[in-house]
């Protein structure tokens, strides 16, 4: 029986974990280490290094060293996310015929998934050392607030990579897998508050009779631990200019050095309540070499990220109430991701779930043990064991007067089916435009648009006179079938949703075989 | 599950499919299992009684969770995983109507076990009768097809054994509800009106009336089936015609308004290649 691997595909550090017996094990790298940076490096040779390797030659190589690719996952160009990215990643971003947010390395212009796939194929690659045999299946993890296209987008990159994802699972649902499956009681409702380094999600589940059941999610997919970082580097730059009138954003080997020195600072005051960011020859002035030499201090960061601290409470008063819960009634608080070490964070859970989370969980590990966990339940290793989970987005149409009429809701249990009966806006209208969108909001503006296809060769009549009945499956990976059907002449349109945005399947072929050959 | 009598392969298409009673292939079992279920009411397919309060409708549906959600059968073929799905869906729906008061109660009425549906009711209001001939007005799938394709005759199904001897002993329970409130019956109806189902939502209001035959409510509500008759197949100065009607006998009856106000607003700046919500959908 070949193993299915549980893969937590981070935006900074990503983990491989497999069934041994009847327990996950997370695997070494090749370096030792538990978890591995989601960085994927091409160098002038056409070599390509991925994990550590890529990492520590960032700061020579910053504009083709790739890094928190998953944030630019099934993203448009034009969203304001990648307009956020484009500010400030080193490497290129660009526009793909499709509207889809791709990079650039020299003269190759390649889509998120591609570049994932090096990490996903690495991770494999470690897997298989390990295991002395070849891995081809995966269960992939995405953060739950993540929608169609970015989940679309995820599995093409397992495809790529040469691994069929036998499932895609929330992060925060594997987290309470592998924390709950051993040691929850049933009738227990857990919240798992999941702040990683792109994305953060609060999923709140209850347990019963072994059932994982979800019952709210929510969350921000622009919101992690690079956002943190990103706030200190902005704060030293400004620093830097007043005092030496010197700006390092210009040069991106000196943006790559502050970076790392940021990101490692703030991980210390996790720990510690000072420490010094200190690099020198970091530029070079009118007077000379130039040295960056700050202390910084828990409180200074706190103060500084408060803005993004003051984001995390929305989405769980949201999923609190979404669930039909007071935060009292929740009780136990499962902490995931890197950045919940930062005690600020721990504080916010605390003043908004009223009380302290769980001791004995690694925010780093979890995920990817709660995905091979699933690979147990799927084999039937794991008896009366399932997990109901829900969709995060709403789910509906664009009608008349630019409204978004919403067929499924959102935090409604999967898979699920919905149908509803719309009507002809026209006198003898031909045909109908059939447009697929996301939201939560009355309007289709505050939507975001998924698909759309035409349905042709109505019927003739009166406006309101014919009519088609739409109807959308929402499978258990989170993906999204539209059917409609003209309800007179019973002629169909189906469509999987992908037409606007990402990979055709051919391309993913194409990409996969060429990854297997290179 | 387990298929002992093999009625649940009665329907197969393929017949190459092991009726020697040896241990039947994923796809065997799952295809049996839906047939099986498809001609249950939601009860039935969830192995609980009628009376079945929601905490063991949750359970039950919990513990088929456990046997037929997707996740379990993800390592099976293509044609096991959509059956799967299709099977899992189905049981959701059940518990998703069972579980929701309103809905569930609409369902009693619509889908009741022992007596067959009652025959549709010749005489609406005005001239609908004729537009029902013409134009057969169909109502949501969903809402049909357990009624259609519930058995009348032969041996319990097998989730029927699941269903305890108590219930089995209140034979009253198992008619459709008769409720002697008027209001109540008329909520039943405007409920059926809105889920589409129009013979039955006629059937509700004429019981209705013939218990209070002057009822101006209700004589508006039999006109706004009529109305909606119309209005779904397109006929909307008939529609009208009809609603007019309806606020002539009740100038209070608020779904009459709705539908005028509905169609008026069809009538004006339409859009091309658009849809409308139809209805009073949300």
């Amino acid at each position: 029986m070949s193993a299915i691997v549980g893969i937590d595909l981070g935006t900074t550090n990503s983990c491989v974990a497999v069934l041994e017996g009847t327990e996950a094990t997370v695997i070494h790298n090749e370096l030792g280490g538990r978890t591995t940076p989601s960085v994927v490096a091409f160098k002038e040779d056409g070599g390509i290094l991925v994990g550590a390797a890529a990492k520590r030659q960032a700061v020579t190589n910053p504009r083709d060293t790739l890094f928190a690719v998953k944030r630019l996952i099934g993203r448009k160009f034009d969203s304001p996310a990648t307009a956020e990215l484009r500010r400030t990643m080193p490497y290129e971003i660009i526009r793909a015929n499709n509207g889809d947010a791709w990079v650039r390395v020299g003269d190759r212009d390649m889509s998120p998934p591609e570049v994932s796939a090096h990490v996903l194929g690495h991770l494999k690659r470690i897997a298989e050392e390990y295991l002395g045999k070849e891995v081809t299946q995966a269960i992939v993890t995405v953060p739950a607030y993540f929608d169609d296209a970015q989940r679309q987008a995820t599995k093409d990159a397992g495809r790529i990579a040469g691994l069929e994802i036998r499932a895609i699972l929330n992060e925060p649902t594997a987290a309470a897998l592998a924390y709950g499956v051993h040691r929850t009681p049933t009738g227990s409702v857990i919240a798992v508050f999941d702040l990683g380094g792109g994305t953060f999600d609060i999923s709140i589940l209850r347990i019963e009779d072994g059932v994982f059941s979800v019952m709210a999610t929510s969350g921000d997919s622009f919101l992690g631990g690079d956002d943190f970082d990103r706030m200190v580097i902005d704060a030293l730059v400004h620093e830097f200019q007043e005092e030496h009138g010197v700006d390092l954003g210009e040069d991106p080997v000196a943006l790559q050095r502050l970076k790392e020195a940021s990101e490692r600072a703030k991980q210390e005051l996790s720990s510690s309540l000072d420490t010094e960011v200190h690099l020198p020859f970091v530029a070079v002035g009118p007077q000379g070499p130039l040295h960056l030499v700050r202390k910084l201090t828990r409180d200074w960061l706190e103060q500084l990220t408060r803005p993004l601290l003051e984001r995390l409470e929305g989405p769980c008063r949201r999923a609190i109430g979404d669930a039909k819960l007071n935060a009292a009634e929740i009780d136990q608080v499962v902490l995931v991701g890197g950045m919940t070490r930062m005690p600020a964070v721990v504080e916010k859970t605390f003043n908004i779930f009223g009380k302290r989370p769980v001791k004995g969980v690694n925010p780093d590990e979890i995920v990817a043990i709660g995905a091979a966990t699933q690979s147990a339940i799927m084999r039937g290793g794991l008896k009366e064991v399932v997990l109901l989970d829900v969709t995060s987005h709403s789910l509906g149409i664009r009608v008349e007067g630019n409204r978004f009429s919403a067929l499924i809701h959102r935090n409604t249990h999967i898979p699920v089916r919905e149908t509803k009966i719309f009507a002809t806006t026209e006198n003898d209208q031909e045909f109908v435009s059939v447009e697929v969108f996301q939201g939560d909001t009355p309007l289709v503006s505050g939507s975001r648009l998924l698909g759309q296809f035409l349905l042709g060769d109505l019927p003739r009549g009166p406006a309101g006179s014919v009519q088609v009945q739409v109807s959308f499956t929402l499978d258990v990976d989170g993906i999204l079938c539209v059917d409609a059907k003209e309800i007179r002449t019973g002629k169909v349109t189906s469509k999987r949703i992908l037409a606007s945005s990402g990979l055709s399947r051919d391309t993913v072929e194409e990409l996969s075989r060429a990854y297997a050959g290179r | 599950m387990a298929d002992p009598d093999g009625r649940g392969r009665r329907d197969e298409a393929k017949p190459a499919i092991d009726s020697g009673g040896a241990a039947a292939s994923p796809l065997a079992t799952a295809r049996a299992y839906f047939a099986e279920i498809q001609k249950q009411d939601f009860y039935l397919s969830l192995g609980v009684a009628r009376e079945a309060g929601p905490d063991e409708i949750h359970r039950a549906f919990l513990r088929l969770a456990k046997r037929w959600h997707p996740n379990l059968h993800a390592l099976e073929n293509a044609e096991v995983r959509s059956l799967v799905e299709e099977i899992f869906i189905f049981l959701k729906r059940g518990h998703d109507t069972l579980m929701d008061p309103a809905k569930a109660s609409a369902y009693r009425t619509r889908v009741p076990t022992a007596n067959p549906v009652p025959p549709a009711p010749a005489k609406p209001a005005g001239n609908a009768a004729a537009a029902t001939a013409k134009t057969p007005v169909r109502t949501p799938a969903v809402a049909s097809k357990a009624a259609a394709s519930r058995p009348t005759t032969g041996p319990p199904l097998p989730a029927a054994r699941a269903i305890p001897a108590a219930a089995k002993a209140a034979p009253a329970a198992r008619t459709p509800p008769q409720p002697d409130d008027i209001d109540k019956v008329i909520q039943i109806g405007s409920d059926l009106l809105t889920a589409y189902d129009f013979r039955l939502a006629r059937a509700a209001f004429e019981r209705a009336l013939a218990r209070d035959p002057t009822h101006p409510g209700v004589r508006a509500l039999l006109a706004v089936v009529a109305a909606r008759e119309f209005q779904v197949n397109g006929q909307l100065p008939a529609a009208v015609k009809q609603y007019e009607a309806a606020l002539a006998i009740d100038p209070s009856c608020g779904l009459a308004r709705a539908g005028l106000n509905q169609i008026e607003e069809m009538q004006a700046a339409p859009k091309r290649g658009l849809f409308r919500k139809f209805f009073f959908d949300e």
